[in-house]
């Protein structure tokens, strides 16, 4: 019971009492799999490091080693949750940023002094529109940051 | 006081129908099937993460060291006691070495604990990257490590006349009520689910295996496969749970998630749900399963 949906007008009340158990015994669960479309057609996405000159290069932005995206639900699902959910995900967003400084800073010899995140998209187009020319997604980019890389 | 008495027995009642429906016996078969259906599964989860397991659990990974003391009950959890690679692997490989013991019915309880320990932890470290799949590998650990471990199907033999009470099962099976239930709750106010559009634009998803525009030309095949999504989805853990309906909903169940893994990235979904379904059989339908597979055989 203590599963139940929390997004009803009864709130989280009727969860409390069970709350202690859930989180203890690592039973949390959600299943909002898909409860809408999925907004992507494709998917890519790279890092954006900026040194102390405003100099920019791009990296993938896996790690270990900087490697292009993985088109695999999870890293996806992952990437889709770092950049547009706020809730329940903000720390990942830091260790992600300190993360990433550390890999590059490895890697180029320099730690950058900023960096940012584009996310590569082709959207899904309407079902109207993609009838008309048979083209299924949209390209866009969500630029994100630049933030500073922490010491 | 013939009030107070008729309100004693009922009482008396309904705590035998709750000890009833909890602890009555069960077939062992059901705890073996389901013991076994989810150490393959498993497996295979564990296999599709193999390749991530440095990015998401390691030091050298995208989220560096896993913290540690932020979760007061997460002492357990492995990936927050060492990043390295070496750790990192060993505990894959054990848990690996867990799950074909669990399947083979090998120190059935212990190695269900290695295993929920493993699908824990990672779900705590990893959440960012979490998928439904992975829940099922965590609570159903979790299940398999209070359940009754009969002797049944395993490589040490069968202990006959064993009866083992139900309780297992009966989580399981409000687990799968709860995994259907929500999801149509959720789905249901969404306009592209209440249009009929939702499995045409799935289809020509970055989750789709064989996207193509031909699939925003369905028309009204869409429409009845999204609404027969929703319908199987709300319908199928009470297919299950009656006897009458057993098999239409095994039937029904299993082709939709067959389908979902011919014709969506998602095969570890179908793979983590289907051996669910067998916490509903009862001695009937595994005889008739038996009787099935003798008539079946080459004689």
């Amino acid at each position: 019971m203590a599963n139940v949906s929390r997004t009803t007008a009864l709130g989280t009340t009727f969860h409390r009492p069970f709350e202690t158990y859930i989180d203890a015994a690592r039973l949390w669960q959600s299943w909002d799999m898909f409860t809408t479309i999925p907004h992507f057609h494709d998917m890519a996405g790279a890092l954006v490091a900026f040194d102390d000159q405003g100099n920019i290069t791009r990296y993938g932005p896996m790690l270990p080693d900087l490697r292009p995206l993985r088109k695999d639900p999870r890293i996806i699902g992952a990437f889709l949750r770092l950049a547009f959910v706020e809730d329940g995900y903000a720390a990942y967003n830091v260790r992600y940023l300190r993360a990433v400084c550390d890999a590059i800073a490895t890697r180029s010899g320099k730690r950058p002094a900023k960096v940012g995140f584009e996310l590569y998209t082709e959207e899904l187009r309407s079902i109207q529109d993609v009838q008309r020319d048979n083209r299924i997604g949209e390209r866009r980019t969500y630029p994100f940051g630049p933030i500073a890389c922490p010491r | 006081m013939p009030a107070l008495t008729s309100l004693k027995d009922a009482g008396a009642r309904a705590v035998a129908a709750v000890e009833g429906w909890f602890f009555a016996p069960a077939d062992p078969r059901a705890y073996a099937a389901l013991r076994i259906g989810y150490a393959a599964s498993t497996l295979c989860i564990l296999v599709d993460l193999w390749p991530l397991r440095l990015s998401l659990f390691a030091n050298s990974g995208m989220f560096g060291k896993t913290p540690s003391g932020v979760d007061p009950y997460g002492l357990l959890d492995v990936f927050t006691w060492s990043g390295s690679t070496a750790w990192v692997n060993a505990v894959f490989v054990v848990t690996a070495l867990a799950l074909v013991s669990l399947g083979l019915g090998i120190f059935q309880r212990a190695s269900a604990l290695v295993v929920y320990t493993w699908a824990a932890s990672y779900c705590a470290a990893g959440a960012i990257a979490q998928s439904g799949f992975d829940t099922i590998a965590r609570v159903i650990g979790f299940v398999l490590v209070v359940s009754p471990t009969p002797r049944t199907w395993t490589v040490l033999g069968t202990r006959k006349d064993e009866a083992p009470p139900i309780y297992g099962l009966r989580l399981v099976q409000w687990q799968v009520l709860l995994i259907y239930v929500c999801t149509v709750w959720l789905k249901a106010p969404d306009p592209f689910w209440r249009r009929g559009e939702a499995i045409p634009y799935f289809m020509m998803s970055i989750f789709a295996r064989f996207p193509n525009p031909a699939f925003a030309r369905l028309g009204a095949l869409g429409a009845v496969l999204t609404y027969a999504t929703l319908l199987i989805e709300v319908t199928l853990p009470f297919l299950l749970w009656m006897r009458k309906t057993r098999w239409l909903g095994v039937f029904l169940g299993v082709s939709m998630h067959i389908g979902i893994a011919v014709v969506a990235k998602l095969i570890p979904f179908t793979l983590a749900i289907v051996p669910l379904y067998f916490a509903f059989f009862e001695r009937r339908d595994f005889d008739a399963l038996a009787s099935l597979v003798r008539r079946t055989e080459p004689r």
